[in-house]
């Protein structure tokens, strides 16, 4: 039986052991490199920088996890800082305005694409209403969760949630 | 995320499918390797205790075997060692150093062994 991330987390903080480390980002390195392939909009090479950044830093800052999350959430917390920091500090936006995302052709819908065709409706929506999605569908946090990690109102999450879904609904043409 | 089960539509069961496995393909090790080193202060000063802890414990044991009373088989023996030891100073010196040899080994293969 594998030890649960509890364990493996004391023995980091207790031994430094780089093997405790090692287990903790194989059965989690998948759900934080997905969400930053999102966040990313697809770009696979920057999702991994990002994301060993991401394991970088859950490495050095292991001492501040308290556990009042699940491991998962926290680590999810430091992807979603790591993809804003880089954005802010190259000046890429990711996102797009709504202006812009209005020039954006329709996916056009097919039953075999349909999760494709998710993704590229997703591609539409603006910066913080897919963070906000993501966040929460894809990741599993609270509405609470994703305000205190986009340091947003729990409110403003709700609202990009909502138009963020009604546009969706309306970019794949389905009530 | 908690919301009303009646909430629930397609849009809601495709934005919170599992996402597909991304294979590990190296990845773990690259991050492993961007790790920050072990500091080699902290594996000598580990040694160095360990070292310090093991002889201390061989000497304890020695001493205890000394004091046994006269009568105790083993308690003769170490006597007699040691008075031999005392008498032969070379003896002594190959006893301390072999004494010494080992448990720096055995302390050493401890410490690279937990590394």
């Amino acid at each position: 039986m594998s030890a649960p991330d509890s364990d493996l987390i004391t023995r980091v903080l207790v031994a430094n052991d780089h093997h405790a480390f090692a287990e903790l980002v194989r059965r989690h390195q998948s759900a934080v490199r997905g969400l930053l392939r999102k966040l990313t909009n697809g770009d696979f090479a920057m999702a991994d920088d990002f994301a060993q950044e991401t394991f970088l830093r859950a490495f050095q800052n292991m001492g501040s996890f308290r556990g009042a999350s699940q491991f998962s959430t926290w680590l999810y917390r430091i992807a979603y800082n790591v993809f804003r920091d880089s954005n802010r500090r190259i000046k890429e936006t990711v996102g797009i305005d709504e202006a812009q995302a209005a020039q954006i052709p329709a996916p056009v819908e097919t039953d075999a694409g349909l999760k494709q065709d998710l993704e590229a409706a997703m591609s539409r929506l603006t910066a913080p209403e897919r963070e906000s999605i993501l966040l929460c569908y894809q990741s599993g946090m609270s509405h609470e969760e994703a305000s205190e990690t986009m340091r947003i109102p729990v409110g403003t999450v709700k609202t990009h949630i909502l138009r963020g879904k009604e546009k969706l609904r309306a970019f794949l043409n389905r009530s | 995320m908690t919301e009303n089960p009646q909430d629930k539509d397609w849009l809601d069961e495709m934005l919170a499918e599992e996402p597909e496995y991304i294979h590990d393909v190296g990845f773990t090790s690259r991050v492993i390797a961007s790790l920050p080193q072990k500091s080699t202060h902290n594996v000598r000063t580990l040694a160095t205790r360990r070292i310090i802890l093991s002889l201390s414990v061989l000497f304890a044991v020695v001493a205890g075997l000394i004091s046994l009373p006269p009568e105790q088989e083993i308690g003769r023996w170490a006597r007699i060692a040691t008075n031999s030891a005392i008498a032969s100073p070379m003896l002594a010196i190959a006893v301390i150093f072999a004494a010494g040899l080992t448990v720096i080994s055995a302390s050493l293969f401890w410490v690279v062994r937990e590394e």
